[in-house]
């Protein structure tokens, strides 16, 4: 598992995630990707393309994340999740609580709101 | 393929390997092997966080195979008695603010797997999985 910020700055925070979000890569990025998500406090969006696997630590990560920036007023969006990660996130419910985008456009209108 | 992995983080890795050697080994459909990972994972994962006291981990017992019902994964470990087939539902959430942070690992696998079974032999927790050859039961009723 990769964690890499794409950007950050004043207006948003973009980060992306590549690989496996499995309890071993949790144990490992959580604290990293804390740093540079909640505590950012800034609109984020997470670039799921390049994840080929998720569970239920990683959920639960993402989760943690986005009600950090939602005590701050900042929204969370998962971007482009590849099709058996979104379905994942479905069956967790995650879609009811974290609005899952698929390209520019939609990513853009769901993280102004 | 069997198994026997210490119950923490360094063995939920080293079950992850052998689970990516069997599904390498098979000529499973993408969705079957996605779902062979994630309800291995979750079975590992609630063994390492409930069933041993924290710095007392002990072994997990773990095998997997192919057979005529689909893949089947079988976990021992000589844990707390647990009994992932009662945990109690997930419950609905649509308010990210007081949404749980976990608790999704059971709900997801009873998600993905066809059918899951628990018993306790003495000491003994005995998890048994089977994820289907086709990965969801419900969107296919053909068994072949």
């Amino acid at each position: 598992m990769d964690f890499l910020v794409v950007q950050s700055d004043e207006q948003r925070t973009v980060v992306r995630l590549t690989g496996s979000l499995d309890a071993v890569a949790v144990t490992r990025i959580t604290m990293d990707f804390t740093r540079h998500v909640a505590m950012h406090r800034k609109a984020t969006v997470v670039d799921l393309s390049g994840v080929e696997f998720i569970a239920s630590l990683g959920i639960g990560m993402l989760v943690a994340n986005a009600q950090a920036l939602r005590r701050h007023s900042a929204r969370m969006v998962l971007a482009d999740p590849p099709k058996l990660v979104e379905q994942t996130l479905r069956k967790a419910g995650i879609d009811e609580l974290i609005p899952i985008a698929h390209g520019p456009a939609e990513v853009e209108a769901l993280l102004v709101g | 393929m069997r198994v026997v992995v210490q119950g923490d983080v360094g063995g939920l890795g080293r079950l992850a390997e052998a689970v990516g050697a069997f599904l390498r080994a098979h000529d499973l459909p993408a969705e079957t092997s996605y779902a062979v990972r994630l309800v291995a994972e979750e079975a590992a994962t609630n063994i390492v966080r409930h069933a041993y006291p924290p710095g007392r981990a002990g072994d997990i017992d773990f095998e997997i195979l192919l057979a005529e019902r689909g893949v089947v994964l079988r976990f021992e470990d000589e844990g707390r008695l647990f009994d992932p087939t009662t945990a109690p539902p997930h419950p609905p959430e649509v308010v990210l603010e007081t949404a749980q942070v976990g608790g999704r690992g059971i709900p997801l696998l009873r998600a993905y797997a066809e059918s899951l079974r628990y018993r306790r032999e003495g000491r003994r927790n005995v998890f048994e999985i089977v994820v289907p050859a086709v990965a969801d039961p419900r969107a296919s009723s053909a068994e072949t």
